[in-house]
């Protein structure tokens, strides 16, 4: 399976120019987002306690420490400037270092999860399958000309190995020494019966610790990765 | 002369569409009828619209295009007005959050009982949470000066 997947990209291996998540035809450019002030509406869902959203994110020293190695080795396959570094490539190179890159980080993170690539619709970038012990990326992404989907890329790789660890420590109380409070509500919000998934409602999903939780884990690696990076 | 013109939609009604048309389950019909009851007046107004008319606004709502919503991020039109009350009440947040893409956990038909065991071993509870159902009608109360 995964050797047929791999086929069907070096099929498809060309640079795109596609704009896969098509935002000016969802925002108005004419309206002024300035200051969050909002309308100053209240919040209004209920009975989302176990989605934890006014939990702050939590990262333990061993979280840390393995961030710091993941920055440490993207940057030591990509350099300093690895989106640019992408940027540069050919497509077919920009899937072997993908591919040579999950690799070292499946080893950071102590993960053992298969890669499968795809198409995703509707602005979903990627997929993070417990059952199966697998994630999925949407590969048009690494193979845009636009290095601002490139580092979408690679947020979503790290965001999804973030799953990944999730999982791991709700399991195990010995992976990176999560407080016991934390591993509880994470494991309450990983029920199926509580996530909120994009499209059922994004503004929950957003908010819900474990999706608040992987982001925060990518923003920090991303932070580390890409500050300084000319565009 | 002051001419009110009321628009509602019975609790009833809204429930049966959500449940029947889109596939909401009993709780997540409940829980999105109460979020809509507290959407910003004129999106709530301009989902009413949509809900009789079948017509979506034809501007943006706080800078976003409700129907390119659906068209664009897969979303049901209740969910996408309740989009565009978030943006409303966080634009910034909102628009970050909506404009960079998401992901997605798939869940195995071994998931929840897994998760239950974890919970179990732990001795952790799941409490199942409450919504108070009002079965009031939603309405949007306007008045119109001739």
């Amino acid at each position: 399976m995964l050797g047929w997947i791999i086929g069907i990209i070096a099929a498809a291996a060309v640079i795109t120019t596609l704009d896969l998540l098509e935002n000016n035809e969802i925002f108005d450019d004419d309206h002024e987002t300035g200051a969050d002030t909002g309308t100053g509406g209240a919040f209004p869902y209920e009975g989302i306690e176990a989605l934890s959203m006014d939990i702050p994110v939590e990262f333990t020293k061993e979280d840390e420490a393995r961030a710091d190695m993941a920055i440490c080795e993207i940057k030591g396959l990509l350099g300093k400037k690895p989106v640019k570094t992408l940027c540069e490539m050919e497509a077919e190179d920009r899937i072997a270092a993908a591919k040579e890159l999950y690799r070292r980080l499946c080893t950071i993170f102590s993960l053992d999860i298969q890669l499968e690539f795809g198409e995703g619709c509707n602005g979903n970038c990627g997929c993070y399958c417990n059952c199966t012990k697998s994630m999925w990326l949407d590969y048009r992404y690494l193979l845009s000309d636009k290095a601002e989907y490139i580092r979408i890329f690679l947020d979503t790789v790290i965001h999804e190995l973030r799953h990944g660890m999730q999982y791991h420590f709700i399991m195990d109380s010995a992976y990176n020494g999560v407080e016991e409070d934390y591993r509880r509500r994470m494991t309450a919000n990983l029920h199926p019966s509580v996530y909120v998934p994009f499209q059922e409602k994004p503004e929950l999903y957003y908010k819900q610790l474990c999706e608040r939780d992987a982001a925060a884990y990518a923003a920090r690696v991303m932070e580390n990765l890409t500050g300084g990076e000319e565009e | 002369m002051i001419e009110k013109a009321f628009m509602t939609l019975s609790n009833k009604r809204l429930k049966r569409y959500l449940q029947d048309e889109l596939g909401y389950s009993e709780k997540k019909a409940r829980q999105t009828i109460s979020a809509l009851r507290k959407m910003e007046p004129c999106i709530l107004e301009a989902f009413l619209i949509w809900f009789y008319r079948a017509k979506f606004p034809g501007k943006p709502l706080y800078g976003i295009h409700v129907k390119a919503l659906c068209d664009k991020r897969g979303l049901d039109p209740v969910t996408a007005f309740l989009t565009a009350d978030w943006a409303a009440r966080e634009p910034q947040a909102a628009r970050k959050a909506l404009s960079t893409g998401h992901d997605t956990l798939r869940f195995g038909p071994e998931e929840e009982k897994n998760i239950q065991e974890i919970m179990e071993q732990n001795r952790w509870e799941l409490k199942e949470q409450e919504i108070t159902e009002n079965e009031d009608d939603l309405t949007i109360n306007r008045e119109k000066n001739f």
